[in-house]
């Protein structure tokens, strides 16, 4: 998960390799660690469930084809 | 809660201690140590998070590699936050860094097309700007994320 200056320099690194590719404005990606992480050091941390990490990619606003977890 | 549910709540505490208190990732000696436990239990215990991908082993080990967003340095991914300097295995962690820590920073890493810098401000509430129009690029589905970790 990289970050590039620009969409359109993601892109084009994506399809040299052709790998997957799915591209989170800064904003997307910033609000996501935030919500993922903001309680990784605490004592009553746990993970994730797939229900809440799938709520989490749609308030988001990402797409749900490339986030669906199962 | 069971009693090997307990425990590793406590090893999770203990490394989590460990970051905050010494800046970094410990090793799996240090958190025994940090317990007063024996490293057979806390091998133990480092296993069922390996399998519950809790973190992110050393490749051929159970040393942790990364308790993400933390992973041990350096990497391509630098943080700046709460007084210290933290590595992170790539973007989305680098920037949960100071969510983890509960505090603002700062993310220095470079285009992986072009090798442009970028520095990215984070505010404690998880909003960024950066020097340039930064966006994460995420290689792999969700769906397959764990298939090859080292790879995502």
């Amino acid at each position: 998960m990289r970050l590039f200056r620009s969409e359109e320099h993601a892109r084009r690194w994506s399809k040299e390799r052709g790998l997957a590719s799915d591209v989170l404005t800064l904003d997307q990606a910033a609000r996501l660690a935030h919500a993922w992480y903001q309680s990784k050091l605490a004592a009553d941390w746990r993970r994730h469930t797939a229900d809440e990490a799938q709520a989490l990619f749609a308030s988001l606003g990402l797409d749900p084809d490339f986030w669906r977890l199962r | 809660m069971s009693d090997e549910a307990a425990f590793d709540q406590r090893v999770r505490v203990a490394i989590a201690t460990a970051i905050r208190a010494r800046g970094g990732v410990p090793r799996l000696a240090e958190v025994a140590a940090d317990l007063g436990s024996d490293l057979s239990a806390v091998s133990a215990s480092f296993d069922r998070m390996i399998a519950a991908h809790v973190f992110i082993p050393e490749r051929d080990s159970r040393e942790i590699y990364a308790y993400d967003p933390f992973c041990v340095g350096p990497t391509d991914f630098r943080v700046r936050s709460d007084g210290r300097e933290w590595w992170a295995i790539c973007g989305w962690d680098a920037l949960g860094i100071p969510a983890a820590l509960g505090a603002a920073g700062t993310v220095d890493a470079a285009c992986a097309d072009c090798g442009h810098a970028i520095s990215i401000a984070v505010d404690r509430d998880g909003s960024a700007t950066a020097n340039v129009t930064a966006v994460l690029n995420v290689g792999v589905p969700a769906a397959e994320f764990w298939k090859d970790i080292y790879f995502t």
